[in-house]
């Protein structure tokens, strides 16, 4: 078979042969499509978010609940009445009452969500 | 920022793809500018519908669109373009089946092998020309985008192979007798003007 296309005579007739016309307003019709399609997935990709932070949230209140129930960390109810011992900071005894725990332990979780939701979205920015 | 069209010729696919996927969707005209007219005709050719060639066309950049982030860059972009653009073009065809000249073996082994000896100097290049299109028309959808994207895409074995998958060996050997058959077929259509 001939390999050198420029010698062939059918190159020759197919370079004669000419482009078809685009129909009126195609390059329009088609940006329109595709912005449309530009705004569906910023939509899919927001409603997508908001799952993620429910879900992420219902997560965290289940694993709160299953922690309380199993963890032994209760919920210093008795603690909280006396809001003012609650709050002062320079009650030492606080270090060793089970609102501490309980601070502690939220404020765990709350770092270990931030972190997880840093990595979550560093790895959607790549791909 | 997308540049202004008399920039068009500087920037490669590939900076338009990666502004696209910032978000700058603006960028794809640029992109629709360079590739709407071959890929429209070439799925004209293929489908021989001019409405059908719209949609279908309309279809392929929307697709390209949406699996922009799919691609790698490992082949050119108007390689990927093309490949969307054939395997609609043939799959929209499957759905309309349609009859195709069929051409006796041994009467393709008479055809000379180059393709200079088959066309008479008794008819003008736009007559020639005519022959061709209409022995397009009678090619299987399969043997028309590969001998289309081989000669008016001006692509290469590989580039053909790529779009097509099928192997680059393969390519030559389907290119060799869709040429000798669009001889035949041009063959016998000046016959018949001569009688």
């Amino acid at each position: 078979m001939n390999e050198d296309k420029r010698k062939d005579m059918m190159y020759g007739l197919f370079a004669g042969m000419s482009n078809e016309s685009l129909p009126e307003g195609f390059n329009e019709k088609v940006m329109l499509k595709v912005r449309k399609e530009a705004k569906q997935r910023k939509m899919r990709y927001r409603y997508l978010n908001i799952l993620g932070y429910i879900s992420g949230a219902i997560a965290v209140i289940a694993l709160c609940l299953f922690a309380l129930r199993y963890t032994g960390v209760s919920f210093p109810v008795n603690e909280y009445r006396d809001f003012v011992s609650f709050v002062s900071p320079f009650q030492m005894d606080m270090f060793n009452s089970p609102s501490f725990l309980f601070s502690l332990y939220i404020g765990g979780l709350a770092l270990i969500l931030l972190i997880t939701d840093l990595m979550i979205r560093r790895h959607m920015e790549k791909a | 920022m997308c540049v202004y069209i008399f920039d068009m010729e500087k920037i490669s696919d590939s900076d338009y793809i990666e502004k696209i996927r910032k978000g700058e969707t603006k960028c794809f005209s640029f992109l629709l500018e360079r590739y709407s007219v071959p890929v429209f005709s070439l799925i004209v050719k293929i489908v021989g519908s001019r409405e059908d060639a719209e949609e279908l066309t309309q279809d392929v950049f929307v697709k390209a669109f949406r699996s922009l982030s799919s691609f790698r860059g490992e082949s050119k972009f108007s390689t990927w373009i093309y490949r969307i653009a054939y395997n609609m073009a043939i799959s929209a065809t499957r759905k309309k089946k349609k009859e195709f000249t069929a051409i006796d073996e041994t009467m393709m082994l008479n055809v000379p092998d180059e393709s200079e000896e088959i066309l008479s100097e008794k008819i003008t290049s736009e007559e020639q020309i005519s022959y061709l299109e209409r022995a397009l028309e009678q090619l299987p959808p399969k043997d028309k985008g590969l001998i289309l994207l081989y000669y008016k895409e001006s692509k290469s074995m590989e580039e053909v192979a790529a779009i097509t998958g099928l192997t680059v060996t393969n390519v030559k050997t389907r290119i060799f007798r869709v040429r000798k058959k669009l001889q035949l077929l041009i063959k016998m259509m000046e016959e018949k003007k001569d009688e």
